[in-house]
C-alpha cells in the first residue's frame, strides 16, 4: 500500500513541481474562456478587419453552436499539442538522465511505474477539464441564451477521454524511446494519422480523434456512438502493454 | 469596447499576467537556459500570448535531474 | 548459504560478452570489495544484481530470495547518482523508504537519523538540484541504507569524489560494516585494501581471483625488488636475459620487478648480469606486498602509464 501511495506522490510532486500541472489548468481556463468571447465577438472583429480593407463581410446570426465549435476545434488540437509537449519527457527523460534507476532498484514493477504516470495524468487532465468545462459552460450560458449547460458538462467526459489517449499514447512511446523529443513526434505522428484515418469511411469511426465530435453531438441530443471509444480503448491497450515490454527490457546505455 | 466586454475579457488578462509573473520570476533566478540566450526566452514569454510562456516553461528551464 | 550466491551468471550483447560465468558466494557480513579496470563487467554484475537489468544466463539469490523478492533486501548506490532535482533530500527519503514499505512512523524516526548520520542535515529540505556532487553522494548513501536492507551495494563509491569527500565516504562505510552487508566495486585499489574484508578481481568478464584480503597479500602478494633502469630497451633486454635464466619477473614501464625471496638468493648473478650487459640501472627499491601487485598480476594487459 505505502508502495503505490509512494509512486503516485513522487508522480504528483513532479507534475507541480515542473508547473506541468500549472501548464495544463492556465491552459484548459483560457480556452474555456476564450472559445465563448471569439465566438461572441467574431462579428466586431471581422467588421473591424472589414472595415480596413474597404470589404463588407456577411456572416449569420452567431449561436452557441459557433462558441462550441471553437471549443471543441481548437481546444481539442492545440490542447493536444500542449498536452505532448509537456508530458513527452515522462519516462524518457528519466532514462536520458538516469532518475529512473531510482524506481528500477527498489521492489515495484514496471506495470506499477507506468501506472502512477497513467493515474496521475488523468487526475490532470480530470482537473483541467473540468476547469474548462465550467468556464466555457458559464461563458456561454451568460452570452447565447438557451445553451444547454448541463449536457455540454456531461459531454467533456468525451474530450477527458480523447487528451487521456494523446496522454496514454506518449507515456507509452516515451517507455520506449530513450529522448522526449522522439516519443513526442512519435506521439504527433500517431495523432496526426488517426486523424487522417478519421476521413475514411467506417474504419475511420473508429478513430479516437472522433471523440471530439462527440462533444457537439452529445450537446445536440444525438445518440452515442461507440466507435471512437471502442477505437480509444483498443489504441491504449496495444501502446501501453508494447511499451511497458520495451520498458522492462531497457537497459542504460553508458 | 463597453464595460461589460471587458469585465468578460479580464479573466483571460489575469491569466496571462500570472503566467508571464511566474516565467518572470522563474527568469530571473535561474543561470541556465535551453536552447536561446537568457534575454532572448525574456521577451518570447513576455511578447507572445499564451504559448511564449507555456514554450518557457516547458523547454527554456533546464529541468534534469541534476539541474 | 552465503547472503548473495552467483552461480553462473552470463551478460552478452551482440557484440560484446560482458560477464563471461560468474559464481560468486558472498557470506552475511561481509565487507566485498570488487575489482576490475573499467569495462570489465563490474557494473554490468551490479546493474543485475540489484534488478536493474536481466541476465542472459545464470541465476542469482539474495538474502536467499530471487526477482523483486531480492530486491526488497537490497540498497543501491549508483555509480553517478542521478536523484530527482525538484525533489527535497527529506521527500526522496521519504519516497525511497515508502517504496520498500516502511510505515510514516517509521520513517519519522529513521530519517533524521539517516539525514546526520550522512551529514547532510542541514541542506535536507533543499531542492536536490542545488547539492555538490559529495553532498549528493552522501544522500546516495542515505537512501540505500534507510530501510536496513540485508546489502548495500555500492558502484564505484569514491571514485569521482576530491580526497575530503573521499575520506568522509570510507569513514561512513567503516561505520556501515557493523549493520550490513556491503559490495563495493572499485577501481582504486588503495581503498579497498584499507576498507574490504574480501577481494574478487574481474577482468574481461571472468572472475580471477577471490579472496579474503588478508590471505590475498600473504598468499599471492610477496615482497618485491623493483630495478627502474634508463630505456625500455634495457628493461625488454634484462627480463629476456632474466627468463633465460629461469628468474621470474614483471615489467611495467621502465621497472622490473623480481620477488624479494628470489632476489636475495639471486643477487650476485642477476647484477652481474646488469653489470656485463652494459644496462643503465637506475635505482633498486624494495616494496612491500599491496593488492596492486596481485592485481597487475591478475589482468595481463597492463594498461601505459606514461
Amino acid at each position: 500500500m505505502f508502495r503505490k501511495h509512494a509512486l503516485i506522490r513522487k508522480e504528483l510532486m513532479e507534475m507541480v513541481r515542473t508547473s506541468r500541472l500549472l501548464i495544463w489548468i492556465v491552459f484548459c481556463a483560457f480556452f474555456g474562456i476564450a472559445s465563448p468571447l471569439t465566438a461572441y465577438f467574431m462579428p466586431d472583429i471581422l467588421s473591424m478587419v472589414g472595415a480596413t480593407e474597404n470589404i463588407v463581410i456577411n456572416i449569420g446570426t452567431i449561436t452557441y453552436g459557433d462558441a462550441l465549435e471553437q471549443y471543441t476545434k481548437n481546444f481539442s488540437q492545440i490542447g493536444t499539442i500542449v498536452l505532448i509537449l509537456i508530458s513527452m519527457g515522462s519516462v524518457a527523460a528519466e532514462k536520458a538522465d538516469g532518475s529512473i534507476q531510482f524506481l528500477l532498484v527498489r521492489p515495484v514493477g514496471h506495470v506499477a511505474i507506468v501506472g502512477a504516470k497513467l493515474a496521475t495524468l488523468a487526475a490532470m487532465l480530470l482537473i483541467g477539464i473540468a476547469i474548462s468545462a465550467v468556464a466555457m459552460g458559464f461563458y456561454t450560458w451568460y452570452l447565447f441564451p438557451g445553451f444547454p449547460v448541463f449536457p455540454f458538462v456531461v459531454s467533456n467526459i468525451f474530450l477527458l477521454l480523447y487528451f487521456f489517449t494523446i496522454g496514454s499514447v506518449v507515456i507509452a512511446i516515451s517507455t520506449m524511446v530513450d529522448k522526449p523529443i522522439l516519443a513526442g513526434v512519435g506521439a504527433l505522428g500517431i495523432w496526426l494519422l488517426s486523424s487522417l484515418a478519421g476521413m475514411v469511411r467506417t474504419l475511420g469511426d473508429f478513430s479516437f480523434v472522433k471523440l471530439v465530435d462527440q462533444v457537439v453531438q452529445t450537446v445536440e441530443g444525438f445518440p452515442f456512438e461507440w466507435e471512437p471509444t471502442a477505437g480509444a480503448l483498443l489504441l491504449m491497450c496495444v501502446t501501453l502493454p508494447l511499451g511497458i515490454m520495451r520498458f522492462s527490457r531497457w537497459e542504460p546505455t553508458d | 469596447m463597453t464595460g461589460e466586454s471587458f469585465v468578460l475579457v479580464l479573466p483571460l488578462l489575469v491569466l496571462e499576467l500570472v503566467l508571464k509573473i511566474i516565467c518572470f520570476r522563474d527568469w530571473l533566478h535561474r543561470r541556465r537556459f535551453n536552447g536561446l540566450p537568457k534575454f532572448v526566452w525574456l521577451f518570447v514569454f513576455l511578447l507572445v500570448t499564451l504559448f511564449g510562456p507555456v514554450v518557457y516553461l516547458v523547454y527554456g528551464r533546464k529541468l534534469d535531474g541534476n539541474d | 548459504m552465503g547472503m548473495i550466491e552467483t552461480t553462473d551468471l552470463k551478460k552478452r550483447y551482440s557484440s560484446v560478452t560482458a560477464l563471461d560465468g560468474v559464481t560468486l558466494s558472498i557470506e552475511e557480513g561481509t565487507v566485498f570489495g570488487f575489482l576490475g579496470p573499467n569495462g570489465a563487467g563490474k557494473t554490468t554484475l551490479i546493474r543485475i544484481l540489484t534488478g536493474m537489468i536481466g541476465a542472459s544466463g545464470g541465476s542469482y539469490t539474495i538474502g536467499g530470495e530471487k526477482g523483486q523478492a531480492a530486491r526488497t533486501h537490497i540498497g543501491y548506490l549508483a555509480q553517478q547518482p542521478t536523484f530527482y532535482g525538484w525533489m527535497t533530500g527529506r521527500e526522496l527519503l521519504e519516497i525511497s523508504g515508502s517504496l520498500y514499505g516502511m510505515s510514516t512512523s517509521l520513517l519519522e524516526r529513521k530519517i533524521p537519523e539517516m539525514l546526520r548520520l550522512c551529514g547532510v542535515e542541514d541542506a535536507a529540505d533543499r531542492k536536490i538540484a542545488t547539492y555538490s556532487g559529495g553532498m549528493r553522494q552522501r544522500l546516495g548513501i542515505a537512501q540505500a541504507i534507510l530501510h536496513d536492507p540485508k546489502v548495500v551495494f555500492l558502484d564505484e563509491p569514491v571514485s569521482a569524489l576530491d580526497p575530503i569527500g573521499r575520506k568522509e565516504v570510507l569513514t561512513l562505510i567503516g561505520i556501515l560494516r557493523e549493520r550490513t552487508t556491503i559490495f563495493m566495486s572499485s577501481h582504486i585499489l588503495d581503498d579497498v585494501q584499507r576498507v574490504c574484508d574480501e577481494v574478487a578481481i574481474i577482468h574481461k568478464g571472468t572472475i580471477r581471483i577471490h579472496e579474503k584480503t588478508d590471505n590475498l597479500l600473504r598468499l599471492h602478494a610477496k615482497p618485491v625488488v623493483i630495478l627502474e633502469f634508463a630505456t625500455r630497451e634495457d628493461v625488454a633486454l634484462c627480463s629476456e636475459v632474466l627468463q633465460t635464466l629461469g628468474i621470474p619477473c614483471g615489467k611495467v614501464n621502465y621497472e622490473l620487478s623480481i620477488p624479494s625471496d628470489v632476489f636475495e638468493t639471486k643477487r650476485g648473478e642477476i647484477l652481474s648480469l646488469i653489470g656485463s650487459g652494459d644496462l643503465r640501472l637506475e635505482r633498486l627499491n624494495r616494496k612491500d606486498a599491496t593488492l596492486e601487485e596481485v592485481f597487475m598480476h591478475h589482468i595481463e594487459e597492463v594498461p601505459h602509464v606514461s
